[in-house]
């Protein structure tokens, strides 16, 4: 008999991870692959946030460069191809951090239920939006609405939001012996860190600064609220000024993480 | 309710107690936290330290020693007594005011010719204004140090002119004015008039935010309960109506004159008839009337009043019942119809208001069009 041909992959696979408000219980990872792929792209695929990823899932590096925005650009246009198919290791990828996270937000209560909606944060940083399904995954303080805009607008080169305006150097004083000197710094400072403080300092705090900061940017000039309350995350996190790196690593092993150097 | 110099109790959001200071200065205090770590080895290290250093010598002594920061700004104090000219020599390297006036004007512009979100707007706004208040706090901090840039000095005011003149490209960033309001030491410009100079557009960000508020009349408002607004409402909703009715008789009159005309003309093909519709207090009848129009409509021909039930069958059961419509009153027919007398009908002056039963119950009006009736069956 001959054996069956192995088909192609027609369309993505859906997933689904744990809910963190109702322990035992599952929700699907996006509603359908059209929106898994436009969040992947979004996020992802997308600067500054990508950067933040790699620190997360360091598999994403095996997938594409994030400091090559060209091939995240040819990247993001191929995830709608084949029905998102070719978005499935990305999306993969995506999953099995936001569900560990999940599982971290549900150890830790961090996590908020209001209505329909869900808001919850583990201990990489990663904000999880629920309604009847995911309903959005990232990670915040990575960089505001503009930034990300303008990063999807192909304009590679073009330097970042914070990169820009009143923090972009006089030139009279900020020459290129400075900005070399600030990476050097830079690589200094963090050559002997490990991949979990890079995380954590990169990524964790700004996150759960972000979501403090949400209490007053999440409104208009008479303070109702617009979008999603991630406010509402605020009374469930430690204080910030108290969560140095040595409470957020026992933290992590709370939630079984294992030291992922 | 906090008081002082950088409070306005007058503001919707202080009303409501939604901008809190602890909030704002725990996100203060951290910001330090995270910039004593970098130690300021770079020009954007030192930068951030000294503007997160002088904000929260801005705050008041209370909220930090609520959230035990009064530490971090003993660490930072010492850092800077040392080490301050030469964190300063670093960190004057990074503001670009003439760079910080193009993108806020191109961006705040945008901000409002696009349909962004409120919350993208208000970060946005908080972003600049941050921005803008990190490059006044470095200064005021290299000043401290012996550190002196009259062109940064002379930049800065220049940004700070244009917020004032544009304080309501702002507005969207009010709430966050507010916290940082209420987290300043209401003696700041005795304790530290250089400090104090940094807080003059929170000042002035209120002011505006008062004055808008005020325009849109919202600033004496109490809100109205919920059974008010439901009645005001639904007056508004019948107002609209009866604007509509006279409307719809004028149509109606001259639909009629244009029968006559029609008549003489050409045959043409018949053309779908308008239609008014009402539905009873109970919403589980329909009243439709119905003007054909079409060269074969005389002016003999009665204006059709038809009722339906939930079925959207004809409503024969009530039969017998009494209606006015335009102040004309007749009686519903076994098929479920009132006919009306064109002439007499069209002759009224009341309006197309129509009442049914023996107390003379009125039916809505129904001008919305998803809420007709398929077309029933002939």
């Amino acid at each position: 008999m001959e054996p069956s041909p192995i088909m192609p992959q027609e369309r993505l696979t859906l997933r689904s991870i744990p809910d963190p408000a109702s322990p035992g219980q599952s929700v699907l990872f996006f509603q359908d692959w059209e929106r898994a792929c436009r969040h992947i792209a979004d996020h992802m695929l997308t600067a500054p946030e990508c950067e933040a990823w790699a620190l997360v899932t360091p598999a994403l590096l095996q997938q594409v460069n994030p400091s090559d925005g060209d091939a995240r650009w040819r990247c993001s246009l191929g995830l709608r191809e084949s029905n998102g198919a070719a978005a499935q290791p990305l999306y993969d990828l995506y999953c099995d951090a936001v569900a560990r996270d999940a599982l971290d937000a549900s150890c830790l209560q961090w996590c908020h239920t209001q209505g329909s909606l869900t808001v919850a944060i583990g201990t990489s940083g990663v904000l999880i939006v629920i309604g009847k399904v995911v309903l959005t995954a990232f990670l915040p303080g990575q960089g505001d609405s503009q930034a990300t805009r303008e990063s999807q607008s192909r304009e590679t080169g073009a330097p970042l939001a914070r990169e820009r305006g009143m923090r972009s150097g006089r030139s009279s004083h900020r020459d290129d012996q400075v900005r070399r000197r600030d990476a050097e710094a830079q690589v200094r400072r963090e050559k002997d860190w490990t991949r979990e403080q890079k995380l954590f300092y990169r990524v964790v705090r700004p996150a759960l600064q972000f979501i403090r900061r949400s209490q007053h940017t999440q409104c208009d000039m008479l303070g109702t609220r617009s979008g999603t309350d991630y406010a509402l995350l605020k009374p469930c996190l430690p204080p910030l000024s108290r969560l140095d790196y040595e409470q957020w690593t026992m933290l992590r092993q709370q939630c079984g993480r294992r030291d992922e150097q | 309710m906090s008081d002082g110099p950088y409070v306005d109790n007058r503001l919707a959001a202080t009303k409501a107690g939604i901008p809190k200071a602890l909030v704002e200065t725990e996100y203060c205090v951290a910001q330090l936290q995270d910039a004593l770590a970098l130690d300021g080895e770079s020009t954007v290290a030192a930068y951030d330290l000294l503007a997160n250093w002088a904000r929260v010598r801005r705050i008041r002594l209370e909220l930090l020693e609520q959230l035990g920061g009064t530490e971090e700004l003993a660490r930072a104090d010492d850092m800077v007594r040392e080490r301050g000219a030469e964190l300063a020599r670093l960190a004057l390297a990074v503001p670009n005011p003439q760079a910080w006036l193009e993108e806020t004007r191109f961006a705040l512009d945008n901000a409002y010719a696009m349909p962004l979100a409120t919350d993208v707007r208000s970060q946005l706004a908080t972003r600049l204004l941050t921005d803008l208040d990190d490059a006044e706090l470095v200064l005021y901090a290299a000043r401290r140090s012996g550190i002196e840039d009259a062109e940064l000095d002379e930049e800065l005011l220049e940004c700070n002119a244009w917020v004032a003149h544009n304080a309501d490209l702002f507005l969207a960033a009010s709430v966050h004015v507010q916290a940082v309001g209420m987290t300043l030491r209401p003696d700041l410009e005795q304790y530290d008039y250089g400090l104090a100079v940094t807080a003059i557009k929170f000042q002035e960000l209120l002011e505006a935010a008062a004055g808008a508020e005020e325009q849109l009349g919202l600033a004496h408002v109490q809100p109205l309960p919920a059974r008010v607004v439901s009645r005001l409402l639904r007056d508004c909703v019948r107002e609209k109506s009866r604007h509509a009715f006279t409307i719809a008789r004028l149509a109606l009159r001259q639909r009629a004159e244009e029968r006559v005309l029609a008549a003489a003309a050409p045959e043409s093909t018949a053309s779908s008839p308008d239609f008014w519709e009402w539905k009873s207090p109970q919403d589980d009848r329909r009243a439709r009337l119905i003007l054909p129009t079409g060269p074969e409509a005389s002016a003999a021909d009665p204006v059709i009043l038809a009722f339906y039930d939930a079925t959207r069958e004809r409503a024969t059961a009530m039969a017998g019942e009494t209606v006015v419509l335009c102040g004309i009153q007749a009686t519903v027919t076994d098929r479920g119809t009132v006919d009306f007398p064109q002439r007499e009908f069209l002759s009224s002056d009341q309006p197309l208001q129509l009442k049914v039963g023996t107390n003379l119950t009125e039916w809505e009006l129904l001008t919305d069009s998803t809420h007709r009736l398929a077309e029933p069956s002939a």
